[in-house]
């Protein structure tokens, strides 16, 4: 990511107390915090994922944030999607999404979009990023919003769950693997409704966020051609290596990408 | 010799076990190290994990397949060495 040429924007007295708890972590600083300021990032749906990415990437201070998310808050929202409250329950949850957010934080800017990830505002949404976070539950938005980051060049942190599982990794384009290289069709036996539990998105958005924060700033390792996978059940954690498929038809040498 | 198998994701909840040893000859393939597992397990097991695992009698292309922490590239068949680990998953999104 190439956040370089930027002059980053100074950071107020104000800000320099909120983040002073993060600003002595080594590879940050006030360099790091002035990157974070300066960067947009782009969360497809605030859900049980999302939503965490979202706060945890409002509470370290990234400037703009981006958040697609349609639909109303329901019930069953709540055990996991910690934006959403119950007071909530029948509302746009953008909106809900929008004012957590700006209670947490309002030196930020907030581009809220309620409507998901589709054909029609996937161009515009990433065009506006300089990464994304791909949260939704559908393969269908992922491999759209993999198609669309890899055309405009931009990372992905990918993230996903399943029952007490998780996994995570982060897509450089012309660098790494695309999401298409290890899921190149919608997987026929994925169902929209599945068991979790929110400490198990909770704990990979966590993680989520500070891929985006470490591709930010620079500081640390993302998860680039490493793919992160556990289980909390039995708390293993496993890293594999993975690497571009070169057939593959987003990113590989016969899609036409360079 | 003998592998060992992680079975993640979905397949971990259809095969009912985390993990799985499987006794096989010198030189095995991955793609029968795999038959060779599932015929250990009951039929119900076996039966939900191959709807999983196998698309049209092939190994689905969108699993992702690691022997000792690396990834298999797709439409691959090595030949496995003693004490192996397989890491076998399906795809999962999430939201």
């Amino acid at each position: 990511m190439n956040l370089e040429d930027r002059n980053f924007p100074p950071l107020s007295s104000k800000e320099l107390d909120v983040y002073s708890w993060q600003l002595p972590v080594p590879g940050h600083g006030e360099e790091g915090q002035r990157k974070l300021k300066g960067a947009s990032v782009l969360i497809s749906r605030v859900g049980g994922l999302g939503s965490v990415v979202a706060l945890e990437l409002a509470a370290a201070g990234v400037g703009r944030l981006i958040l697609a998310h349609g639909g109303d808050v329901k019930p069953s929202d709540l055990n996991r999607q910690l934006l959403m409250t119950d007071a909530s329950l029948g509302k746009p949850r953008i909106e809900t999404v929008e004012q957590r957010l700006r209670d947490l934080n309002p030196r930020l800017e907030f581009h809220c979009v309620g409507e998901n990830i589709n054909q029609g505002n996937v161009q515009e949404l990433v065009g506006e990023a300089d990464i994304v976070v791909d949260c939704a539950p559908l393969f269908e938005e992922r491999l759209l919003l993999n198609q669309e980051a890899q055309r405009q060049k931009k990372p992905m942190v990918e993230a996903a769950m399943y029952e007490l599982q998780a996994q995570l990794t982060t897509f450089i384009p012309g660098q790494t693997p695309c999401l298409a290289c290890l899921t190149p069709i919608k997987p026929p036996a994925w169902k929209r409704r599945f068991p979790v539990f929110g400490a198990v998105s909770g704990s990979v958005g966590c993680m989520a966020a500070m891929e985006a924060i470490k591709v930010i700033t620079g500081m640390g390792e993302p998860l680039l051609g490493r793919f992160l996978t556990y289980d909390l059940r039995d708390m293993s954690f496993t890293t594999l290596k993975i690497q571009p498929n070169p057939d593959c038809s987003v990113c590989g040498v016969s899609s036409g990408s360079e | 010799m003998k592998l060992k198998l992680e079975w993640m994701s979905q397949l971990r909840v259809a095969a009912g076990q985390a993990r799985q040893s499987v006794e096989c000859e010198e030189g095995t393939r991955l793609e029968q190290a795999l038959r060779l597992a599932l015929e250990q397990l009951p039929p119900d097991r076996a039966g939900a994990l191959s709807a999983l695992l196998l698309d049209g009698g092939a190994l689905s292309p969108s699993l992702l397949i690691a022997v000792d922490e690396v990834q298999v590239p797709m439409g691959t068949d090595p030949s496995l060495s003693d004490g192996a680990t397989l890491v076998l998953m399906a795809p999962i999104a999430g939201g």
